[in-house]
């Protein structure tokens, strides 16, 4: 909790932290009471988190992983979309809008591996959460952007290749250390931009995804 | 149902985004429905918003946050305890 509690230091006003283990279900139990205590209702959830165990599922070793370390990837990186959504449902408005983060996984990758299943996981999960909770005024997006020198993407052994293809492709070019694009892109669909657009997955990759090579 | 708007594609919120077809058909391509309301310049303005995966500054959650309140939005960090220490990753992925 300190690391996070000392970085939200940065934000002003200072926001309430609160902390949930999305593989425990008492903890997703407990989530909207706890939030209960801070706001009386939600208009959006950014779900921005993923793992997946660099030693055996990530960095070229997609062959020999087994399903524990699969499994937990699957749980965190892409079930929790939905657990999340739902745990926090009870103060979630309509309209209201639930943005996730992914790495395009409609093809394969150099080392992401397991992450790249799961990140396909996630997106299907997107669709069919958008699917169940349309009716309700709930709008469930994604934002595939390119690669970003986050902690996550460190522990990627070899994911430096992911600069170099975006240097060659990206039409607009990409910057990896330039977080905004992509947070404004998340905004945007929390906002009220976007009001008939659900299931969707938004590209902000510096146009790579439209070019063949 | 009436059509929806796409003023942020042609606003610096659509920063390095280009060569995308973006449904704007009520979830009609993946299927789902409904919203609305109203705009303002900040376009969060009022809206309750909990950012789950705020780990170091430089995690995609925290700018998030940060734009979001610059926006006029308000609300909750969540802290995932589930792989966000610092040795483990798990916010953006790549």
């Amino acid at each position: 909790m300190s690391l996070t509690a000392r970085v939200i230091k940065k934000l002003d006003p200072v926001p309430p932290l609160l902390e949930v283990d999305v593989t425990n279900d008492d903890h997703l139990r407990g989530l909207a009471a706890q939030l209960g205590e801070h706001v009386n209702h939600l208009d959006g959830l950014v779900h921005s988190l993923a793992f997946a165990n660099p030693e055996t599922a990530l960095g070229g070793k997609f062959l020999g992983t087994p399903w524990s370390d699969v499994g937990t990837a699957l749980q965190v990186s892409a079930y929790s979309l939905a657990s999340l959504s739902m745990a926090c449902k009870p103060l979630l408005a309509n309209p209201a809008s639930v943005v996730g983060l992914t790495f395009d996984a409609t093809v394969s990758w150099p080392v992401y591996d397991w992450m790249g299943v799961a990140k396909a996981a996630l997106e299907s999960t997107c669709r069919y959460l958008a699917r169940y909770l349309g009716p309700e005024g709930i709008r469930v997006n994604l934002v595939a952007a390119g690669p970003l020198e986050t902690l996550a993407k460190r522990a990627i052994s070899g994911a430096d290749s992911f600069n170099e293809i975006w240097g060659q492709r990206a039409p607009l070019g990409w910057d990896p250390k330039d977080i905004t694009p992509t947070a404004k892109a998340v905004v945007a669909l929390l906002s009220d931009f976007f009001p008939r657009t659900t299931g969707e997955m938004i590209h902000v990759d510096g146009g790579l995804h439209s070019t063949g090579a | 149902m009436s059509p929806g708007r796409l003023s942020s594609l042609s606003s610096d919120a659509a920063g390095y985004i280009t060569g995308a077809l973006i449904p704007v058909d009520g979830g009609t391509s993946a299927w789902g429905t409904r919203s609305r309301r109203k705009t303002s310049v900040g376009i969060l303005e009022g809206k309750s918003i909990l950012v789950a995966g705020v780990t170091l500054d430089t995690s995609i959650g925290f700018h998030v946050a940060k734009i979001a309140q610059a926006r006029g939005g308000n609300g909750c960090g969540l802290q995932l305890r589930q792989g966000d220490e610092p040795d483990r990753p798990s916010d953006q992925e790549a």
